[in-house]
């Protein structure tokens, strides 16, 4: 286990990330400001942009949202507070999200990220692939899951297999309760 | 997963700029254009008055104008929500899509919801009892519904539905209730009608979806989770259950993608051989007749629908399944 380090998004990633919303956002939102659309195209653009606008301010929580890593679990530090202690951790799960057409990828290729979800009771810590030292957080949650016996779900499992954490069941363990 | 909408969102915008131009360019792609025929008929029938409405007609719809100031024009109407007007109709095009539009999705409804109700059980007891009779038996049906053409079965349909039960031969109702206000009548006679082109419609999707749902749930069985589960002694129904049969489920979402579109495109040949007043029909005369409002609007409405249905079914997937694919050199 490292020494407690502090974790980030990386700046591309997030100026990425403002550059999505501000163009989504001025393109749902324009026409229905600007020109007469009909009432039934109007409200869906609105309702589109409001997602985009949700993103932009998601984002804005992201850039300002420091975690820090250490032995006694995570914690996110500003306006998305949050702590998980790996002894009190209840649930772990990693999913891969890929924007690309549905078919056989490479580990690593660009188009898709890992979103790793830890929880606490009524505490939860959502991080992406594209927060810095996310492989990090990734295997200290898979050795913890393994040493306490966590139930994953086999997408969680596939996912960790493809991370190259190999997950295999310990005493005890039900894979499929 | 919010991330997840927007990256797909984003990516929706080039494709639909895409579809478009390709759309455009396909309908003006034939020589001539709408009014051309009209000029044709005009000069067949000695008519001097109609020249000039024409002329106005060209100038009022850009028709004079550079292709790509065309396009412009219609790409700009078509984010206000204005689909342009109908030449052969001489109707707003969202007026004359708008009158079979219901029937379409009556139509496209039942056939959806035949196609899920009679697939999935089929499907889960083929997988379950591989190389069973039932299985052999259900087997063979499908891969009749799949080499069946449509419009053969639609045939065969009408002459029994004639002869069996007395229904009129085409229409999706009897010759009374046509253009008539909606009564509890007119419905039942929709409902008695219905069921020839469900199943014409529906039959070779059916077919399909079995064969999909039959080869993932038996792929997702042969896995040494389901193998686990089994020697710890759980029933075999929640093993089923709990994550083969979600896992399974993939196909019934990743069709969507595909059903949107179908729920207006009205399946123009079955429409055509049976006489649906649907708006499979109504592409297919503005296509032969170059009305370019009308048809290109129409594929518009067809592409974003496409574009909408592949959309919600990555997202559903994304739900249900959020799991890395790994390609041969991926694995390790």
């Amino acid at each position: 286990m490292k020494e407690p380090g502090v974790l980030r998004y990386g700046t591309r990633s997030i100026a990425a990330d403002y550059a999505r919303a501000a163009f989504g956002a001025v393109a749902c939102l324009a026409p229905p400001l600007l020109v007469d659309v009909t009432a039934v195209l109007a409200w869906i653009l609105v309702a589109v942009g409001a997602l985009f606008v949700a993103f932009g301010l998601r984002t804005l929580l992201r850039h300002l949202t420091v975690y820090e890593l250490s032995p006694e679990g995570i914690r996110a530090a500003g306006p998305l507070g949050a702590s998980v202690s790996w002894k009190n951790m209840t649930a772990v799960n990693l999913a891969y999200f890929q924007t690309r057409p549905r078919r056989k990828v490479i580990v690593k290729s660009p188009g898709g990220w890992m979103e790793l979800t830890l929880r606490e009771d009524r505490q939860t810590i959502k991080i992406d692939s594209s927060l810095q030292g996310f492989d990090d957080v990734v295997g200290e949650a898979a050795r913890v899951a393994r040493e306490r016996g966590l139930t994953l779900n086999p997408v969680t499992l596939a996912n960790l297999e493809a991370m190259g954490f190999v997950h295999a069941p310990v005493e005890g363990e039900e894979i499929l309760s | 997963m919010i991330a997840f909408t927007v990256h797909r969102l984003i990516i929706m915008v080039p494709t639909l700029i895409g579809i478009s131009l390709i759309t455009f360019i396909i309908i003006q792609l034939p020589p001539g254009d709408f009014l051309s025929t009209m000029i044709a008929e005009c000069e067949a029938q000695g008519e001097s008055g109609c020249m000039e409405q024409i002329g106005i007609y060209r100038q009022e719809f850009g028709l004079d104008r550079p292709m790509w100031q065309q396009y412009v024009i219609w790409v700009a109407d078509l984010v206000q929500g204005d689909m342009g007007i109908s030449f052969e109709y001489n109707k707003p095009v969202a007026e004359v899509i708008g009158e079979s539009l219901w029937l379409t999705i009556i139509v496209s409804g039942a056939t959806i919801i035949f196609t899920w109700v009679v697939a999935f059980p089929i499907g889960v007891y083929s997988a379950t009892h591989q190389y069973s009779w039932g299985d052999h038996g259900l087997t063979f049906l499908g891969f009749l519904g799949l080499a069946t053409p449509n419009f053969l079965l639609a045939l065969v349909l009408l002459f029994l539905g004639n002869v069996w039960f007395g229904t009129s031969i085409g229409g999706l109702m009897d010759p009374m209730y046509i253009d008539q206000p909606w009564t509890w009548g007119k419905f039942l006679s929709i409902l008695e009608h219905l069921w020839i082109p469900v199943v014409v419609i529906g039959t070779s999707g059916t077919a399909g979806m079995i064969r999909r749902l039959r080869a993932n749930l038996l792929d997702e069985l042969h896995k040494q989770y389901v193998v686990t589960a089994k020697a710890k002694g759980l029933h075999p129904t929640r093993v089923l259950v709990r994550y083969p049969l979600r896992m399974a489920l993939n196909p019934f979402i990743a069709d969507i993608g595909n059903l949107l579109p179908q729920v207006i495109s009205g399946a123009v040949i079955v429409s055509v051989v049976l006489s649906l007043p649907t708006t499979g029909p109504i592409l297919l005369r503005a296509l032969q007749t170059q009305d370019m409002y009308l048809a290109g609007s129409f594929l518009m409405c067809l592409a974003l629908l496409t574009v909408l249905g592949v959309l919600v079914s990555d997202l559903l997937l994304a739900l249900l399944d959020p799991r890395i694919r790994l390609g041969a050199s991926g694995n390790r």
